[in-house]
């Protein structure tokens, strides 16, 4: 799930953001209102390598990648609220590769304060959790960059957000969270403290997690992850992007109930500590109102991908790349209108496709 | 000459009438020629015609062959001499030309494929017999001489008698009663002339005038003899003929010298020599030959002087100040002459110095025959179980027992399943057994030395009154098992079963190899009975095994098998008999591993992948399984060992030398609850790889030039055997991961590992900071073991755990040994255990039940000749080649750790509640103990009782509660005396009422999450840890 949540905020950053083109429902004077949105998207990905980990299937010609969603969001004095609903295709590593239809929002906020220098929040439901919306922050790419791998989308979490002057800041608590393939992580907490400016912006997130006490190989996970942007000149801007992660992976299990043929029930144990890091340079430079071209320098290791490591794989099985890997993006973004995107992506290096292409409209 | 036959033939006329005899019939030429042409020549010295009847036979070889014709008939019956004529038999094979040359009656032997061994096929070193039935009338050569070829490629003639008169038959062989002729030699055949009489000529004495020399003089004190090369004469009394260590004789001089610095005995290296020589004074002459260090003499011929000379009494060893503390060097004072091992050998030194055995009788992979081994002072113990391998203290002790080994042969081979001067051993061997430690005395031989070594051959014989067994038989481990009050004892052994095999048998298919067990059923029934023995004999509540067939855990499995024999012998039933030996509290369960994760134990699930595993039993009265692990031990992956082409080096067999890929046993690890505490303990089993394997490192050093097939052995120069920096990586590992289980571990098993060898000194402690270093190339499954280039790694951490019964043995002044390999021993066999649990450790033993013992007593019925029956006990006795050990461990009734609650089985319906009265304060008879519970449980139907304490200072009172069901409960305990509550004796404790672990093992125990890093966390700590956490671990 927490791809797609990745790719949103990706876009917001790109465009004007999902508010500006929602259809208002009704709207009072208190400000009291109701929103209608959405987006359709197509396109995908092109050679698509399964090795790295990414995608449901080998397929080196095409991947298809296509999104929809549509959402409502209101307000109501100090209470806000939001559902939305995504049709999406799984086509991540262990997806079934199918559309489904998920609802991936669901929470009720209440503003503690709104003004214009200081805004606290707190909301309660399925949502980003806190450090979701800044995990990508300094990345000015689509989707086939660095991802730095928090927590993403959660149900039953509760989140508090505020702002006070150039600094924002958020945090949330997860109880049962569950990894992008559904297993068990335990309760999560992550955040971030960000500086935000005219010249330049610097996020810096944390999240930690309590651990599936056996119930999956996630054991307990610490990532603290640095994003900065700086505005070079008014058509171009650097980005930076990092993330160091200690996640404890079980190495062992065994089996303690088959009473459910396709739900087999596991223990497992002797968790043991990987160190994963990534980090990116990115930079978006706007040559019309309608053409931008962004890029990116990548470069990635997990503890996993480490023959050295007691806990990595085998040398059998060694990855094509190595126990790091260095790519590179290039891109382009064509905005007929602002609530419209073509955009394409080129990788070169040890990426997992060769390109990504798309289309969104917004509404 | 022909007159002599004239006369006979007018003797005949004469006597007209007269009946021909069998007596008149002699042996009158013997061919053994080229090919098949062999013949042989009856002639009838009578007057009157002889025809055979079916009776009369003509016999050779010492199998009494009877030479049939080609109807499978007595060749000679009804064959006819006419008086003073010649009857020549010959091989049917033998050349048609040959044949015709034949002069006279002839008849055809039937060929081989007519008549077999009937056929007529003396070789050369077989007698030809004329038989009257079972009886000789006639021969030549020597029944029983087989391998002397007196008569082979030759001919032989008889001649006539002194006075060219008939000769007489002959029963026994006489070389002068005939003329030996060349290869092929066919004159004379059928014509009945004998060759001429020649006088015998008696040979002059061989020493006649000589000046003779004293074999004191020859030997002389000096390691050679000073005459070596000079001819000498010598006389002497035979005191033995043996054939081995070599074949000969031992020559003594008459009346000693009185020097004790020189032996009066002496060697003769001989063929000829038989016993009826021995007590006969003889006189030969030869050179004085030093044979790789022992003074010889070698000749085929002696003058026996006198008949009516005895052998000398035999003289005590005696180690003299002059020997400087070398056995050798007394042995050599001692070389070929008749010696008696003392009680005391060192006079000089207090108490007894007397002879050990080292290796109990059974074959001697040297010599190649069964044998004993003795050593000075004690057995041998091998260099690397008291001294770190490698060290100069563990070459010192290598060669010390070098110089005190003695080895005990008999004068000729001994027969299967009979020691040779030890008669009563086969009459009754359960009585009459030879121990390993046993001390020898009055036994008398005569000092051989062959190959470096120096050896006894047995003169005397001896009885079971000639061995004093210093480590005798005991029915059970002399475990102490004695706890202060409130305490109970739990007790852990571990047990090779020498390949307990019953897949060929009825039991499941082995699919990962061979049987290596009993070659039959009546065997492996053997095997069983003698394993149930020591298991019973054992007597311990947590059993590992070793070798036992991975064949599963199904109904048809070895360990099924094996622990449903054993509990048949546990059958009481009456809970008030539980501590009988009988009771069915002692029953145990196997631990199944479901290793192909479908939850069902069934013969489909293993533990490794060898035909052989590791095992664990248990009583579940004692302990209850909490969890198990399975640890993949390291294999090794390495290059194949090559030559300088670079060509794979192959073994004697045709396989690669050393392929690099090796592989040993996995360890099975388990988790039990100690019973009636809150204790957990974990026991680990290992198996690792043998010292007679072959690993990568062995070869280095090893120069193979241009070779491509070896058949000599891996150096070994440190004394650890082979393998020996795989057992270290293998130490590693295994410490690495029972780090991973919390608690209190003890390790145990076959470790194939001297108590100072490299993987010992890893578990347990490098106090000489002896450097160690894993095999290359060493593998966790696919993962590499340490580093990818498979560089080997400097291994500069210990594991410390303690070797339980080399300490104990070391408090009570006592060998630790399990194993005896060639005439050492020294302890596989460990208990190891953490150091956690060293003030709990009450006492731990070997049990010698095996090693110590005579491999004739196992299960097997080959080799043991007719005393297969009279060897085999159903007893423990040699039921492996490995010893077993057994330690002893202390809890205290309710004693927990953590905040666990204690582990009580409910059995018969009720669950003993351990009330440790706590305080300083001494309790009294009479004082009465009370209980409560709470639980979320129903309590409704539970009685609790009071009990009166029977002692002053009691304590420890058993309550016992029934209708318990399993759950959680509060206990507290009280005690009231005269009606008032005494509140400094109330204890409480949680209470975990479980029932016993069946009988029949469970799919897989419980795998409980381990802790060990999966998460435990609250909000509180999730959040300390975003402030601190990261820097929590830092991986080596």
């Amino acid at each position: 799930m927490f791809k797609k949540t990745a790719l949103c905020i990706a876009l917001s950053t790109i465009l004007v953001g999902i508010s500006a083109q929602a259809a208002t429902v009704y709207e009072k004077d208190n400000g009291d209102n109701l929103k209608l949105y959405g987006e359709v998207g197509v396109g995908g990905h092109f050679g698509a390598d399964y090795e790295y980990g990414e995608f449901y299937k080998d397929d080196s010609s095409y991947i298809d990648d296509g999104f929809a969603t549509i959402g409502v969001k209101g307000q109501t004095g100090s209470v806000y609220y939001r559902v939305e609903i995504d049709y999406e295709r799984e086509n991540w590593a262990y997806g079934s590769g199918d559309m489904v239809t998920a609802i991936d929002k669901m929470f009720i906020g209440y503003k503690l304060t709104d003004t214009k220098k200081s805004y606290n929040a707190i909301e309660i439901g399925l949502t980003d959790t806190a450090l979701d919306d800044y995990d990508k922050f300094g990345d000015f790419t689509f989707d086939t960059t660095v991802e730095t791998g928090e927590a993403g989308d959660q149900a039953s979490t509760l989140k508090y957000e505020g702002k006070l002057s150039d600094f924002k800041m958020g945090i949330s608590y997860s109880y049962d969270a569950e990894s992008s393939s559904g297993s068990a992580v335990g309760d999560v907490v992550n955040g971030y403290v960000g500086y935000f400016s005219k010249y330049a912006d610097i996020v810096l997130g944390a999240e930690t997690r309590s651990g599936s006490e056996g119930d999956s190989k996630y054991g307990e996970q610490v990532l603290f992850a640095l994003g900065a942007r700086a505005y070079v000149t008014d058509n171009l801007a650097i980005g930076f992007n990092a993330y160091v992660e200690d996640e404890d992976i079980a190495q062992n299990r065994t089996l303690t109930d088959i009473s459910d043929p396709m739900n087999s029930v596991y223990v497992y144990n002797d968790y043991q500590t990987l160190r994963n890091k990534g980090g990116l340079v990115s930079a978006r430079y706007r040559f019309t109102e309608k053409w931008e071209f962004t890029g990116s320098y990548n470069i990635e290791a997990f503890e996993n991908w480490d023959i050295e490591s007691a806990y990595g794989v085998s040398p059998d099985k060694e990855y094509s790349w190595g126990k790091e890997r260095v790519w590179g993006t290039l891109g382009v973004n064509f905005k007929p209108s602002p609530s419209v995107i073509f955009a394409v992506e080129g990788n070169i290096g040890e990426s997992a496709q060769d390109a990504y292409a798309y289309a969104r409209v917004y509404f | 000459m022909k007159k002599k036959i004239l006369a006979l033939a007018i003797g005949s006329v004469l006597s007209a009438g007269a009946n021909a005899a069998l007596s008149d019939i002699i042996i009158s030429e013997y061919v053994e020629g080229s090919g098949n042409n062999k013949m042989i020549e009856l002639t009838n010295l009578g007057a009157a015609d002889y025809t055979f009847p079916s009776n009369v036979t003509l016999e050779y070889s010492s199998y009494h062959n009877d030479i049939y014709n080609a109807a499978k008939v007595n060749v000679l019956e009804g064959q006819k001499i006419d008086a003073g004529k010649t009857l020549v038999i010959y091989n049917g094979e033998t050349e048609a030309e040959v044949i015709t040359a034949i002069q006279g009656t002839k008849v055809a032997a039937g060929t081989y494929a007519e008549a077999k061994y009937n056929a007529m096929n003396y070789s050369g070193d077989d007698h030809v017999a004329l038989m009257d039935g079972s009886t000789i009338v006639d021969v030549i050569g020597t029944f029983g001489d087989s391998g002397n070829d007196w008569g082979k490629d030759k001919t032989f003639r008889r001649r006539l008698a002194v006075g060219d008169a008939s000769p007489a038959q002959n029963t026994a062989f006489d070389a002068n009663n005939w003329l030996e002729e060349p290869l092929d030699t066919l004159s004379g055949l059928g014509d009945s002339t004998l060759a001429p009489y020649v006088a015998v000529v008696v040979a002059p004495s061989i020493c006649g005038s000589e000046t003779l020399t004293t074999i004191g003089a020859i030997q002389g004190s000096e390691n050679s003899s000073l005459l070596a090369d000079t001819t000498v004469f010598v006389q002497g009394v035979v005191t033995a003929v043996a054939k081995y260590p070599v074949k000969g004789l031992y020559l003594q001089d008459a009346v000693a010298d009185g020097n004790i610095m020189t032996s009066d005995g002496i060697f003769v290296k001989t063929s000829k020599a038989t016993d009826d020589l021995i007590g006969n004074t003889i006189c030969l002459t030869s050179k004085v030959v030093e044979d790789y260090g022992l003074t010889e003499l070698e000749t085929d011929e002696w003058d026996v002087t006198d008949t009516s000379s005895s052998v000398p009494a035999a003289t005590d060893i005696t180690m003299i100040p002059e020997d400087l503390g070398s056995f050798k060097a007394t042995l050599e004072r001692y070389e070929g002459m008749l010696v008696n091992l003392p009680s005391d050998i060192d006079p000089a030194t207090d108490g007894n110095q007397d002879m050990r055995v080292t290796k109990a009788f059974g074959f001697d992979y040297n010599s190649y025959r069964n044998n004993l081994i003795f050593s000075y002072l004690r057995p041998n113990m091998v260099p690397t179980q008291n001294n770190v391998a490698g060290s100069e203290g563990a070459t010192a002790a290598h060669e010390q027992n070098k110089d005190y080994r003695l080895i005990i042969e008999s004068p000729e081979k001994a027969a299967d399943g009979e020691i040779p001067y030890y008669p009563d051993f086969a009459t009754d061997p359960a009585k009459n057994y030879i121990r390993i430690n046993d001390s020898v005395t009055d036994m008398e031989g005569v000092i051989a030395y062959s190959y470096g070594d120096f050896t006894l051959v047995v003169t005397n014989q001896v009885d079971k009154n000639n061995f004093k067994h210093n480590d005798d038989r005991s029915k059970t481990p002399d475990l102490s098992t004695v706890t202060e009050d409130g305490e109970f004892a739990i007790k852990i052994g571990t047990m090779n079963v020498l390949n307990f095999f019953n897949s060929p048998f009825g039991g499941d298919i082995n699919t990962h190899g061979d049987n290596r067990g009993a070659e039959s059923d009546a065997d492996f029934q053997k095997q069983k009975t003698k394993i149930v023995a020591a298991v019973k004999g054992l007597n311990v509540d947590i059993l590992g095994l070793m070798e036992i067939e991975n064949n599963g855990f199904g109904s048809r499995s070895a360990i099924k098998e094996l622990v449903d024999t054993i509990n048949e012998d546990y059958y009481d039933e009456d809970p008030k008999d539980a501590e009988n030996s009988n009771s069915t509290s002692n029953r145990y369960v196997f631990v199944g591993y479901d290793s192909n994760g479908d939850l069902v134990l069934d013969e489909l699930d293993s533990i490794g992948g060898d035909a052989i595993t590791t095992g664990l039993l248990y009583r579940p009265t004692k302990v209850s399984i909490e969890s198990l692990k399975v640890i993949p031990m390291p294999e090794q992956h390495a290059p194949a060992i090559v030559n300088d082409s670079y060509i794979v080096v192959k073994d004697s067999n045709g396989a690669a030398l050393e392929s690099g890929d090796n592989y040993q046993r996995s360890t099975l690890a388990v988790t039990f609850k100690v019973n009636q505490t809150g204790k957990k303990l974990t026991v680990a089993v290992n198996h690792l790889k043998s010292k007679g394997s072959s690993c990568w490192e062995d070869w280095q050093g090893v120069e193979f030039g241009d070779a491509e097939k070896w058949s000599e052995d891996a150096p070994d120069l440190d004394f650890q055997g082979q393998c020996e920096a795989f057992r270290v990586a293998t130490a590693v590992h295994l410490g690495e991961e029972l780090h991973k289980i919390a608690g209190d571990k003890v390790v145990i098993g076959d470790m194939n590992t001297y108590a100072q060898e490299d993987a010992l000194l890893v578990l347990t402690e490098n106090t000489t900071g002896k450097a160690l270093t894993t095999a290359r190339d060493t593998f966790i499954g696919k993962k590499p073991q340490f580093n990818v280039s498979g560089t080997p790694v400097a291994v500069t951490k210990s594991y410390g755990y303690i070797n339980s019964v080399l300490l104990k043995d070391t408090e009570k002044g006592r060998l630790s040994w399990s194993y005896s390999y060639n005439d050492e021993i020294g302890t596989l066999d460990h208990a190891l255990i953490s150091p956690s649990l060293k003030d709990r450790l009450i006492d731990a033993v070997d049990w010698h039940i095996n090693a110590a013992e005579s491999t004739l007593y196992d299960y097997q019925s080959k080799y043991k000749g007719d005393h297969v029956d009279a060897l085999y006990v159903n007893d423990a006795y040699r039921s492996s080649d490995h010893d077993s050990a057994a330690i002893s461990l202390s809890y205290k009734y309710g004693e927990v750790s953590d905040g666990e609650p204690v582990h009580l089985v409910i059995q018969d319906g009720a669950i003993k509640i351990p009330y440790s009265i706590p305080g300083s304060e001494a309790t009294l008879a009479g004082d009465i103990a009370e209980i409560s519970l709470s639980s979320e449980n129903d309590l409704s139907k539970i009685v609790l009782p009071t009990v009166a304490l029977t002692e002053d200072g009691q304590s420890l009172v058993d309550i016992e509660v029934f209708g318990l069901k399993a759950g959680a409960y509060n206990a507290t305990m009280k005690l009231v005396r005269d009606g008032q509550l005494m509140p400094n004796f109330t204890t409480s404790m949680k209470i975990e009422a479980a029932k016993k672990d069946s009988t029949t093992p469970k799919v897989s125990p419980p795998a409980p999450y381990d802790g060990s890093g999966g998460g435990s966390f609250g909000i509180f700590g999730l959040l300390s840890l975003l402030g601190l956490g990261f820097l929590r671990r830092t991986k080596a």
